[in-house]
């Protein structure tokens, strides 16, 4: 009796963990594997949803790019890695994860060293990238990054825990009840079906509140913005780290619109904080000979009209792929650009202050044209900045 | 290593149950000695550093062991009280050093705390072997097998967090020749008390844990939990600990029983208890015994009239309180216990028990008021002040206010009976019906279902017999099926191997 009981207990034990791994490793939640891929039934990966960072490095030296994109969410949303600009690199892998930091993103590239041969990045870099309240973020776990990735780091969370079964469950759901939603393209980029977005102005609003509100302090946006050596040292360090594994570097600031990284941070009074961060970056690049563009200011692409539908923005935050094609082309295929003449400025030591100047003049220009948006605009701030609750504030026509 | 790890699961376990049962076949002895390296090894997996501390401890303690045995009266008595001060010396140092050192040197504020990292399992491999010379003292124990005693000490299914082991119930399974032989039936019933202790811990302790933590967080960065929040700390911390631990003592059995080595039962219920007294006769049963045994009956028990029964009884808890861990909050459960267990002797002289004659209602209303202290008593014990438990204390009683569901608002305002509606677990994301039925559910398990003693009854699971109850488990291949999913989706839920609470103690 024993016996029986013995083997169907062993056996049914290891019956259900197979099934279990078998389960995950066909849906493949976080889009690791691709045994299968079945549009309604898992296209849609939610299991990379809130893990970025996590699914991102374990993804990376399974990829083994040459070639990284890295960055914030603004980079993740915005630039194909398969996109023609970007064709004199190759093997390219989007590394970009929503709400880096300087911190994390030197850890990323040490990670990205150490389980692939890289030979390029572009690092799109951001204002709060570099906030010293808080030097990391969401799902950021430091044990993970660093070291060489080994079967236990794939084989226990990504097919035999709670977390890959609920995964696996919410992604077969959210394929067979979206199957036109697909966010997750397996070179690191996130395409634009991750928005679905139906009122602009209102996302428009959304974001800045979110950027703005001093009540958001688990983001620690600008508001609160500090900035610190240490957040400097983490770029130089990084900077360091390339230079002795003899990796190309090319820097940009990112794009955000005027509302957001122009009238936003001059509501919260970081403008002049905001310029000596360029400053910064521009003599730290400067003495490691490494490129540096900025994309950022009152030019055409980032005074777009706020409306439906919008060609250069998601929200206030997130450029479009045709804005990311623009940048790209800019720095590496400068012969055929088709953007903008105004869209893009490589700094230099020597030009940054006529640089600043300039952005200041034509954030005139454009608030003398636009007299009444700026005035509406910094009224809804001036609330924001108060502590408004979301709903008091003109977000509430979104959706 | 953790029980609750892949790593144990999957790659220690099958090797050193094939290696033991191999070896054993040709030669017993070497059969330990496998045991006994297997379980260094599980020790010092967490910390290589201080396998040569247990080693020390074993070396030492044995040597004394055989020379107490050896020594006259006099000479003995001297040789067993130094091993006792060395022993001691060795816990306060790892144990207690900072703790004495902020509590004296701490009145004048300059000083600093020693860099001290507390050795795994040393109050239980101490305990152990403290009972062992006092037993060999007084001529019940006699050890001059080194091995066998090496392997009562590390045997790896108790070392870090007991169930605390007394020789005489371990000697003789060592050297019985049926323990070197694979038992089908040994392994079936160790198997699934493992697999419900793990279920114990991962599904129910570590859920628990995640209402709790964020509470008790609160209450210790300052914030008065009010009246809901406080009641649900203290609730869901009360249920994690005990399946957190009676979970790992029903793992540590059952590891063991594999290997045809009963261990002593840890826990019994003790929520259903019905006084105070029935209830440390419940929980941590190891210890409690190992108090009366080597504590409170030597200080005198009650031999020495009420006045002296009483303040032994003091002296062991708040001793007892003091062994989980070097604070104040400790001493203070230790010490509501300790009063506890007084008022119930005193209520004992005052109303002569007779509880089989009581009522269904009074047992219940006294399994619930017991409950309800052991509840409160816990607070200390988890909060890591004295203010924090005080302002549980306070949120529990209903002096930090009232907070209900913010949608209540237009409901109950009106009636302006002072509520507030900042939602009923303020500053919290927790949802009340998940937290609840959760708590009600854990409630159900620990006062209606038979404990997994009883479960497994007829099988004698461990060293005490036990009687069964309404239900009980049986080895047919429709429970082998049920304990294979059991086994299986804890093994799943293993996300982030948690620690087990009592390995701090």
């Amino acid at each position: 009796m024993a016996k029986k009981y013995l083997i169907t207990f062993i056996v049914s034990t290891l019956g259900f963990l197979l099934l279990a791994m078998l389960g995950t490793a066909l849906v493949d939640p976080y889009g690791l594997y691709g045994l299968i891929k079945i549009t309604g039934f898992n296209q849609q990966k939610e299991g990379v949803r809130g893990k970025i960072r996590f699914v991102k490095s374990l993804e990376l030296p399974l990829r083994k790019p040459n070639t990284l994109l890295m960055g914030s969410s603004r980079v993740h949303d915005g630039i194909n890695p398969n996109i023609s600009e970007l064709k004199q690199f190759e093997n390219i892998y989007n590394y970009a994860v929503d709400m880096n930091r300087i911190y994390e993103t030197r850890l990323l590239v040490q990670h990205a060293v150490e389980n692939s041969k890289i030979k390029h990045l572009i690092l799109g870099l951001d204002f709060f990238m570099f906030n010293s309240l808080q030097r990391k973020n969401g799902d950021f776990d430091e044990a993970l990054i660093g070291h060489p990735v080994l079967i236990s780091n794939y084989l226990v969370p990504t097919f035999l825990s709670r977390n890959a079964v609920i995964d696996s469950y919410k992604t077969l759901r959210q394929s067979v009840q979206q199957p036109n939603r697909n966010e997750f393209l397996g070179n690191g980029f996130r395409p634009q079906a991750f928005y679905g977005l139906k009122n602009y102005p209102g996302v428009h609003y959304y974001t800045n509140y979110i950027f703005l509100s001093p009540q958001q302090s688990d983001t620690l946006y600008y508001s609160k913005m500090q900035t610190d050596d240490q957040a400097y040292n983490e770029l130089i360090m990084l900077l360091e780290l390339c230079k002795s594994k003899g990796i190309d570097v090319h820097l940009f600031i990112n794009p955000a619109h005027a509302s957001l990284d122009g009238e936003g941070i001059r509501a919260v009074g970081k403008w002049t904080m905001f310029e000596n961060w360029k400053r910064r970056l521009t003599s730290i690049s400067a003495s490691y000979a490494v490129d540096l563009w900025d994309f950022s200011g009152y030019n055409s692409i980032t005074t777009e009209r706020v409306s439906t539908p919008m060609n250069y923005y998601w929200d206030s935050s997130h450029y479009t792929e045709l804005v990311g094609g623009y940048m790209m082309s800019r720095m590496f295929e400068p012969h055929n650009y088709k953007g903008p003449r105004d869209f893009g400025f490589q700094l230099t030591s020597k030009n940054i202050e006529g640089h600043l100047k300039s952005i200041r003049d034509d954030r005139e220009r454009y608030a003398q044209a636009n007299r009444s948006y700026i005035d509406s605009l910094n009224y809804d701030y001036k609330a924001i900045i108060d502590g408004a609750p979301l709903d008091q504030i003109r977000v509430k026509d979104m959706y | 290593m953790l029980f609750n790890s892949h790593l144990f699961i999957f790659a220690y376990l099958p090797i050193v149950f094939i290696g033991f049962f191999v070896i054993s076949k040709s030669n017993s002895s070497l059969g330990m000695l496998w045991l006994g390296i297997s379980s260094l090894f599980f020790y010092g997996w967490w910390n290589p550093k201080f396998v040569s501390l247990l080693m020390a401890s074993i070396v030492l303690n044995y040597f004394f062991g055989n020379l107490i045995a050896r020594l006259n009266k006099n000479q003995s008595r001297i040789l067993l009280v130094t091993a006792l001060v060395l022993n001691i010396s060795l816990l306060i140092y790892f144990k207690y050093a900072n703790f004495f050192l902020s509590n004296i040197v701490g009145l004048g504020e300059n000083y600093s705390t020693l860099e001290i990292i507390l050795p795994l399992g040393i109050s239980f491999f101490t305990f152990t072997q403290i009972a062992f010379l006092v037993d060999v003292y007084k001529g019940i124990a006699r050890e001059f097998n080194f091995l066998q005693y090496m392997l009562f000490v590390t045997w790896f299914p108790h070392l870090i967090a007991g169930p605390v082991l007394h020789h005489k119930q371990m000697m003789p399974q060592f050297s019985r020749p049926e323990t070197f032989r694979p038992n089908i039936e040994s392994i079936s019933i160790g198997l699934s008390l493992f697999a419900l202790g793990l279920a114990k811990k991962v599904l129910l302790a570590d859920q628990f844990s995640m209402y709790a933590s964020p509470l008790f967080g609160q209450a210790a960065s300052g914030d008065n939990l009010m009246l809901v929040s406080a009641w649900f700390a203290a609730l869901a911390y009360t249920l994690q600990l005990y399946f957190d631990f009676s979970g790992y003592s029903d793992m540590a059995v059952g590891l063991s029983r594999i290997f045809n080595i009963k261990l002593p039962i840890n826990f019994d219920s003790p929520y259903k208890s019905k006084n105070i007294i029935e209830f440390w006769r419940r929980w941590h049963i190891t210890l409690s015994v190992f108090l009366r045994e080597y504590l409170y009956i030597p200080l005198g028990g009650n031999r020495k009239g009420k006045i002296r029964r009483y303040s032994n009884l003091m002296i062991t808890m708040l001793l007892g309180g003091l062994w989980h861990g070097a604070g104040w909050n400790f001493i203070l459960w230790g010490a509501i216990h300790g009063f506890l267990l007084v008022i119930n002797y005193l209520w004992r002289g005052i109303v002569s028990e007779n509880l089989h004659n009581s009522t269904r209602l009074s047992r219940g209303l006294s399994i619930f008021i017991t409950f309800v202290a052991v509840v409160f008593a816990w607070v200390p014990f988890r909060a890591t002040s004295i203010e924090a438990t005080f302002s549980i204390w306070g949120g529990m009683l209903g002096l930090n206010g009232i907070s209900v569901a913010t949608s209540l608002q237009s409901s109950l305002a009106p009636m302006g009976v002072g509520l507030l509606f900042s939602g009923w677990f303020p500053g919290t994301a927790l949802p009340i019906f998940e937290v609840i039925s959760w708590i009600g559910f854990g409630l159900f398990i620990i006062w209606v279902l038979p404990n997994t003693q009883e479960l497994f009854a007829k099988f004698s699971p461990a060293f005490d017999e036990v009687s069964g109850s309404y239900f009980s488990w049986k080895l047919t291949p429709i429970y082998g099926v049920m304990a294979g999913l059991l086994l299986a989706i804890s093994i799943i839920f293993i996300s982030k191997a948690s620690e087990f609470l009592y390995f701090q103690f």
